[in-house]
Parts: C-alpha cells; structure tokens; sequence
C-alpha cells in the first residue's frame, strides 16, 4: 500500500480528528487540514496532497464550491466526498463538481479504504 | 414540490425521528427508555443545557433543535472521542463539536426520505447554542416536539415552521 499525504477538510475539530486517527491507523499521512472550503482552496494550493477528504456542509465555501475551484486549477485533483448528506441530488452535484469518491459519516473505516484504493487506481 | 406547513413539520418530523433512533441505537449504542411526542403549542418546549440548531430550506423550511442535557453531552462526548488526544484547552470546541455532529449525522441522514420527491433540500450549518437561556416563542410558527428519554437523561428534538436561521443567529432563540 503507497502511504499519501492527506488534506482533511471539516468544519469540525472532531471530524477531523476522528478521520486523521483512521488515515494513520490505514498508514497515510494527514499534514494539512483546513476548516472551511476558501481554506482548503488556498492550503491546496501550496501542499498539493495526494488526496483530499471534503465535507460539504462548511461556512465561507461549501465543500462542493471548494472541489469546483481545486478541480478547475488540478484537474487531477483526488477528492472524497465526506458527509452525512444521504441525498442522491447532493451526491450527483459533488461527483459533477469532480469529486472521484463519496462516503457517508459517521465513516465505516472498510469503505473508506475501498475508496481510497479505488480511486488511487484510477 | 412545496409542502402545506402543517403536513411539512409532520413530514420532517417522522423523518427526523426514523434518523435519530437509528443513529443513537445502532452507531452510538444509546437506548431510548421512553419517547414523547406532540404538535402545536410551541410553549411547551424544553430548554435544556446545549443546543444545536440547523436550518432546511428548498421544498420543506424548518427550523430543527437538537436540545440536550448536559450528561448526554457528556456521554457522547466520552464514545465519540475515545482513542483520540484531545488537549484540556479544546474540551469545549469538542463539546459543541460532538452536538453539531450529531445533529448533522441525524439530519443528513433524514434528507435521504426527505428528499424522495427529487427536491434538494440544502442544510445551513450548525449553530450551537449553550445554556438553558429564554426563549423567544414565534407567532404564528407551527411546531412538534419529540423528547426522548435515555439512561444518560433527555435528548428532545423540536421542529419549527416555516422559519429559517437567520432570525436565530439575528439574536432571537426559538
């Protein structure tokens, strides 16, 4: 398994930190995190991370505003969707904004992995 | 579609309610000892010691408060933090953190039966609110209850509309 730098992006401390423990538990890395979508735009920017995790619901710029910026400027830009949206209509707008992957909180730690490893096959 | 305010609070409410006991009993191992629910007088709310309200718009306009006791927080603060290092000095962010989750896992699960008709229905982000307070009661504002009763003390969800956060965040409380 290839060990990637991860971009947690949350409005909450919690979430985040609940996702950094699974990612280093899995053996990847978790540098940068960002709390609103404008952050994550800008930490982007700079880190470029193999991977990001995005939740949707933000203040300043949701999560799906933020993944149309990042993928207008990295077009092969990884993101994963993280939420607790279970509407079909929220998951076509984040996979329409370029989002490769999307998964449901509270956040089943197989699936997780199976995204991510379905998406660094791509 | 729009829904009539009457059928619309109903409508949330059973949504809600399906979402609640399934994220408490099957993701935070909570039982309900006993569940209460009614419709109509708004001066029959609760408060209690933290707050979570979020905002739904798009065919259903509600306002949606997560009330709970201080020693439910407590509880869902310990399960959902066990294993992590949370430094002293942040306890509190955790704290507002841990209702805001909760209500936005509920919720966002509920969207799911909420939105069958294929209306999006968007979510604001969480306003936490902390201490028991006054409360400002609406005119005019339909509302439902549901308090439920666990080991740890009460969690009550309320439901009000049409009504949206910005008069929440403006300074009035529910």
């Amino acid at each position: 398994m290839i060990a990637l730098n991860v971009m947690v992006v949350d409005d909450s401390s919690l979430a985040i930190k609940k996702m950094e423990a699974l990612l280093l538990k899995m053996g990847h890395y978790v540098r940068h995190t960002a709390k609103s979508g404008a952050e994550a735009v800008t930490k982007y920017r700079h880190e470029i991370p193999d991977l990001v995790t995005m939740d949707i619901t933000m203040p300043d710029m949701d999560g799906i505003q933020a993944t149309t910026k990042i993928i207008a400027e990295y077009p092969d830009a990884k993101i994963i969707m993280v939420t607790s949206h279970g509407q079909e209509d929220m998951v076509r707008q984040a996979l329409k904004a370029g989002a490769r992957g999307y998964i449901l909180k509270p956040v089943d730690p197989d699936k997780l992995a199976a995204q991510i490893q379905a998406i660094i096959k791509l | 579609m729009i829904y009539h305010p009457d059928d619309a609070i109903i409508r949330v409410r059973d949504s809600v309610m399906a979402a609640t006991a399934a994220h408490f009993q099957n993701n935070l191992q909570i039982e309900f000892l006993s569940t209460e629910s009614y419709e109509g007088d708004i001066n029959m709310m609760v408060p209690r010691d933290m707050t979570t309200i979020i905002g739904i718009s798009g065919p259903v306009k509600a306002l949606i408060a997560f009330c709970f006791d201080e020693t439910v927080v407590s509880y869902l603060l310990n399960i959902e933090t066990a294993g992590l290092e949370i430094p002293g000095d942040e306890l509190n962010i955790y704290r507002h953190d841990v209702v805001a989750e909760t209500a936005n896992i509920v919720l966002g699960h509920s969207l799911k039966t909420l939105a069958g008709t294929g209306d999006a229905i968007a979510l604001s982000p969480p306003l936490v609110l902390e201490g028991k307070g006054s409360f400002r009661r609406p005119r005019g504002a339909n509302f439902a209850h549901v308090s439920y009763k666990t080991i740890y003390g009460f969690l009550d969800v309320d439901f009000i509309s049409p009504m949206d956060l910005d008069s929440v965040k403006s300074g009035n409380r529910i």
